[in-house]
């Protein structure tokens, strides 16, 4: 008798599953105000609220950057953010397969190194000129409008951006904010990397270098890298922020140059 | 009881009463029982209507669709092995022709004082292609060189027609300037006007263009302005006269079918291929009434309006919607995995 349940159990997991891959659509994500009426750049603390109108259907979310599943909080009102987190959310409901995630990460600024000077040692691309360096340092991301003028985008080229701070301070973190596009042909850096010297044109050396795993097919997503820096003293800092390199073969501008879109960098304490 | 209260009334009873407890592993929505939409606009997926052999008939984008009186459907697609499928209203592919048109794009069909022709818009060609049902080339309209806005006939890539009753053929150029070209029917460049710009009679993306018969004594032209997620009407002397906003929807042409307009939306986000379309029904007073695969607008308040979005993916990137007389829609996809156009039949 056991071994019957068991396997009409086994048979109706199977069933189930070959119904919930084959047979029904997928939910949309849920829909965020982050992009739309709010910056996920903060300092003391921000509300963020999701919404998705389809009857029958709810939000599931986690703060912690894992994949919700169906047991992960429910979503009923504006969630408080009060440090720096990775909100993610998927729309789920009885008759239709969970949404894919909707991704936002939040970056909270109160210990930002405000530098004292700063400047790219290589322009943008004149096509996504943004507001020049102010880009880099205004804490406004930008999101799916690349023509908002808050993306710097650099085509084929890395991003060099060198800045000036008090001689007291030892940035503890570095952060940057990147766009991967891939039908835009816009893709994930390669590789950032951080240099320091005493002086102002010469003498940097490297700091910290971090390889990204970059896919062959990143998805779209605007992500953020928070890297750990050791303390070190020094004036000037230098971030390199390597581009993809040529578009993969599967992509219809193989071959071409990958186009490499930043909208801030921050040192923080 | 009227048949589409009939069928909520059944659909009521199947979910609710009378299931056994085993079933409830099984109640799980499959595709073939999905309805999509809003209000009296509801549909029942049918999403291999017109599925087809790809070696025999293959497609790339799908862009346009149109049915002659006869109820036979044609399709344009951007393969030059077969530019133009036609379709028995019962998703079976007929025929195929034309192998002269690598960008194929809007399918227009008029009624020309008994004899129905098409007009084919090819971006790639910088022309739109008026024939007959069966392929055959009657005239050619070229890029307006006259008008003095266009240095060159690769600035032209135009993406729709409009036909008005008098024969003269409103072009849109919506991959190129922007421009709503008015040509008569023989040829002769009548009018420009929209383009590329800021003000209210600027397009930006002027994807289709649209007669709006439903004011019988007074036709006006509607005039798709994509990334603004607008519709702007014009007279047909091409006076601006006011806009319909669609926060949220990439909208492609209208389509005015009795007294609605639909349209397909191509994308409800940036970046382009992000697979995010639906369907959208405006009624007569161009409200949203029907969102088949997206949400509704929300109602105005003191909140900022919230954009349109897909809510479930039934489509990737809807390019075109046909409306039939029994309200029963056809939609054809663009980049969307060389799929054939799917049917919604109305519940």
């Amino acid at each position: 008798m056991m071994r019957l349940l068991k396997s009409l159990i086994l048979w109706c997991l199977c069933l189930g599953f070959y119904r919930a891959n084959a047979q029904e659509f997928q939910l949309s994500c849920p829909q965020t105000d982050i992009g739309l009426f709010k910056n996920p750049i903060f300092q003391d603390s921000m509300l963020v609220g999701l919404w998705f109108d389809f009857e029958g259907a709810e939000i599931r979310y986690t703060l912690d950057g894992s994949l919700p599943n169906n047991a992960s909080p429910l979503y009923r009102e504006p969630i408080v953010i009060q440090k720096s987190a990775t909100l993610t959310a998927i729309s789920v409901h009885p008759d239709y397969r969970s949404s894919d995630p909707v991704q936002v990460q939040f970056i909270q600024t109160f210990d930002e190194l405000e530098p004292l000077e700063a400047y790219l040692t290589q322009p943008s691309s004149a096509l996504y000129p943004g507001l020049g360096v102010t880009t880099l340092l205004d804490q406004e991301k930008g999101h799916a409008d690349l023509s908002s003028g808050r993306w710097l985008g650099f085509e084929g080229k890395n991003l060099e951006y060198t800045l000036k701070l008090n001689q007291k301070e030892q940035p503890g973190a570095l952060v940057v904010s990147t766009l991967s596009a891939p039908g835009s042909w816009i893709f994930p850096p390669r590789r950032i990397e951080i240099r320091a010297s005493r002086h102002k044109k010469r003498g940097f050396r490297q700091i910290a270098a971090f390889d990204l795993q970059a896919s062959d097919h990143p998805s779209n997503e605007e992500k953020i890298y928070t890297l750990p820096l050791r303390k070190h003293r020094a004036r000037y800092w230098r971030v390199l922020v390597q581009h993809y390199g040529p578009l993969p073969d599967w992509h219809p501008g193989k071959g071409k140059p990958a186009w490499l879109f930043v909208d801030e960098i921050l040192l923080q304490r | 009881m009227k048949r589409r209260d009939f069928c909520k009334n059944a659909l009521l009873l199947s979910t609710g009463a009378a299931i056994p407890a085993f079933h409830i592993l099984n109640r799980r929505a499959s595709r073939a029982d999905t309805i999509i939409g809003h209000g009296d606009f509801r549909y029942r997926v049918q999403l291999n209507w017109g599925a087809a052999d790809p070696k025999r008939y293959p497609v790339k984008d799908c862009h346009e669709m149109a049915m002659d009186k006869s109820g036979r459907i044609f399709m344009s697609t951007n393969d030059t092995r077969n530019n133009i499928l036609v379709y028995n209203k019962d998703g079976q592919l007929r025929s195929a022709w034309g192998t002269e048109y690598p960008g194929a794009h809007g399918l227009t069909l008029h009624d020309e004082n008994g004899e129905e022709f098409l007009y084919i818009t090819d971006y790639e060609r910088h022309e739109v292609i008026k024939t007959s049902l069966d392929g055959r080339v009657i005239r050619v309209f070229a890029y307006p060189a006259d008008s003095g806005k266009y240095a060159a006939s690769s600035d032209f890539r135009p993406t729709e027609t409009a036909i008005a009753p008098n024969g003269d053929v409103f072009i849109a150029d919506g991959y190129g300037l922007d421009y709503i070209v008015q040509y008569g029917s023989d040829g002769s460049l009548k009018n420009t006007f929209g383009g590329k710009g800021a003000g209210p009679a600027s397009l930006n993306n002027a994807h289709g263009v649209a007669l709006d018969t439903r004011n019988g004594a007074n036709p006006a032209l509607l005039v798709s302005s994509r990334v603004e997620n607008v519709v702007k009407r014009f007279s047909l002397a091409g006076d601006y006269l006011d806009t319909i906003p669609l926060h949220g929807a990439y909208i492609c042409r209208p389509v005015v079918q009795g007294e609605q307009v639909y349209f397909a939306v191509l994308i409800s986000r940036l970046p382009w291929d992000s697979q995010s379309g639906f369907i959208l029904v405006l009624d007569k007073n161009n409200r949203v009434v029907s969102c088949p695969g997206g949400s509704l607008p929300d109602l105005p308040g003191p909140s900022p309006l919230k954009p349109l979005y897909q809510t479930v993916k039934v489509f990737k990137h809807p390019h075109d919607v046909l409306a039939d007389g029994d309200g029963n829609l056809y939609v054809a996809q663009w980049n969307s995995g060389n799929v054939y156009p799917a049917r919604l039949e109305r519940v």
